[in-house]
């Protein structure tokens, strides 16, 4: 170190601890200027005060007013916590399930639009042209009696018509026409009546459309010895008649 | 040559060996049995670091009855602390690292408050913080016993004058006598900024303390 003033003895003073010997030329510098010599004495005498200022104790009861506190924290805590999840899951459930309402209502109002929209058109059953009807007017039949009403929308289906036939649930399963039986034919092959007179029973399956099918089997009917031709009446008179 | 195959053969290993494996009595061991819910370690702990934490908070802020609470309170956060404790420095660092944080927002608080002297106040030499001046008191004392009492008393408050960054290294050292390595742990600064900060403070305290030198 080299020339010691009283700024730099003044800091070494400062920074010794108790009990520490300054340097040989701050000891030679402070033996020599009296305000350092002062200053070093002042210090010792504060570092002596100041270390044996003792420790101020806790007072007796300090264990036990810890645990009380202690427990009363813990439990205010833990109640504390169960009060905040009780309320988060609360605001929770109630949120999810506006959520969900809400979720709901918007597809069912976007729905019910869509679905007007693309509900399917009334089909139309055209009434079959005379040529291939499969129900031709018997002779000496009242005209239309057995003739299928042809439906023609004319107007677009009320939706209480459109929801019975869903309601229902029957579907048009066939995908071949009907055999057609004209008149003529009756006539000029009256062997060949197209009546499946064959011993095996007729079995019939339904669908509801639901998925649930049903089938119904019709034993064979007997027609006797009756003629069906000689007689003026055709079988399908027969039918419209009820006698079957 | 002998090949120093484990960790314990090192001639160090003593010291790389966590103080809780060796002495079931240190603090690490005791905090380690309060984890698992000993109740009676933490009581021990508490009965050894009671009178330090109070003193050092009360030398702090000069309040007993405040500082008995903060004290306290530190106990409860190292008690609700005790999972996240890691054993990297001593517990008296982490002790006193809670108390001194506690003791500075309690007197950052009362900064706040206005719950100042209404003696005036003094520039630091630094020109930081104000530091409030204490004039002696020049009645004259009858007793040698009287005359330590109010020299400690005029020392505890000229030290609560002193500005907190200046306060805590002072007590830390020349109270409680801790290290400047410990000290440095506790306030998270550096060795030298610890040192300079705790000769700021003697210089400011004897100028205090003229009267009573």
């Amino acid at each position: 170190m080299g020339t010691m003033n009283c700024q730099n003895v003044r800091r070494a003073i400062e920074a010794a601890d108790r009990g520490d010997l300054l340097s040989v030329a701050a000891a030679e510098h402070i033996r020599g200027c009296a305000v350092c010599e002062k200053l070093n004495d002042e210090h010792l005498k504060l570092r002596d005060i100041v270390a044996n200022l003792g420790t101020v104790k806790a007072p007796e009861d300090f264990d036990f007013r810890l645990r009380a506190r202690l427990a009363r924290e813990g439990t205010a805590g833990a109640r504390t916590g169960l009060n905040k999840f009780a309320f988060g899951f609360r605001s929770l459930a109630f949120a999810s399930l506006m959520v969900v309402f809400a979720g709901t209502m918007l597809v069912m109002s976007l729905r019910s639009p869509q679905q007007i929209a693309n509900m399917p058109e009334q089909p139309t059953i055209e009434a079959p042209v005379a040529a291939a009807s499969p129900f031709q007017p018997p002779i000496g039949s009242p005209a239309g009696a057995t003739t299928p009403v042809a439906v023609t929308a004319d107007r677009p289906p009320r939706r209480s018509e459109n929801s019975k036939r869903e309601r229902t649930g029957s579907r048009d399963m066939a995908s071949t026409r009907a055999p057609v039986v004209r008149t003529s034919d009756l006539t000029a092959h009256a062997t060949d009546f197209p009546i499946d007179a064959s011993p095996k029973a007729v079995k019939v399956s339904m669908d509801d459309g639901r998925g649930s099918s049903r089938t119904i089997s019709v034993p064979t009917v007997s027609f006797g010895s009756q003629r069906v031709l000689s007689q003026s009446n055709s079988p399908l008179v027969a039918s419209a008649r009820g006698a079957w | 040559m002998d090949t120093i195959s484990t960790i314990e053969n090192l001639p160090f290993a003593a010291a790389l060996r966590p103080e809780a494996i060796t002495d079931p009595t240190s603090d690490h061991a005791l905090l380690e049995a309060t984890r698992i819910g000993d109740e009676d370690a933490f009581a021990e702990l508490v009965s050894r670091y009671r009178n330090q934490i109070t003193s050092y908070i009360y030398r702090m802020t000069s309040d007993y009855d405040g500082a008995v609470d903060l004290a306290q309170e530190t106990f409860v956060r190292v008690y609700r602390a005790a999972d996240r404790y890691q054993t990297n420095y001593a517990f008296s660092t982490y002790i006193y690292r809670i108390a001194t944080n506690l003791a500075i927002s309690e007197l950052r608080k009362r900064k706040r408050r206005k719950l100042v002297s209404l003696t005036g106040f003094y520039q630091s030499r630094d020109g930081g913080e104000p530091i409030e001046f204490n004039p002696a008191d020049d009645k004259p004392l009858p007793d040698v016993e009287l005359v330590d009492t109010e020299r400690r008393q005029a020392v505890q408050r000229a030290i609560s004058t002193l500005p907190e960054k200046y306060r805590a290294p002072l007590i830390l050292r020349d109270v409680e006598g801790r290290s400047y390595e410990e000290i440095s742990r506790i306030l998270e600064t550096s060795e030298g900024t610890v040192k300079s900060r705790i000769s700021r403070a003697r210089g400011f305290l004897r100028e205090k303390m003229t009267a009573y030198l």
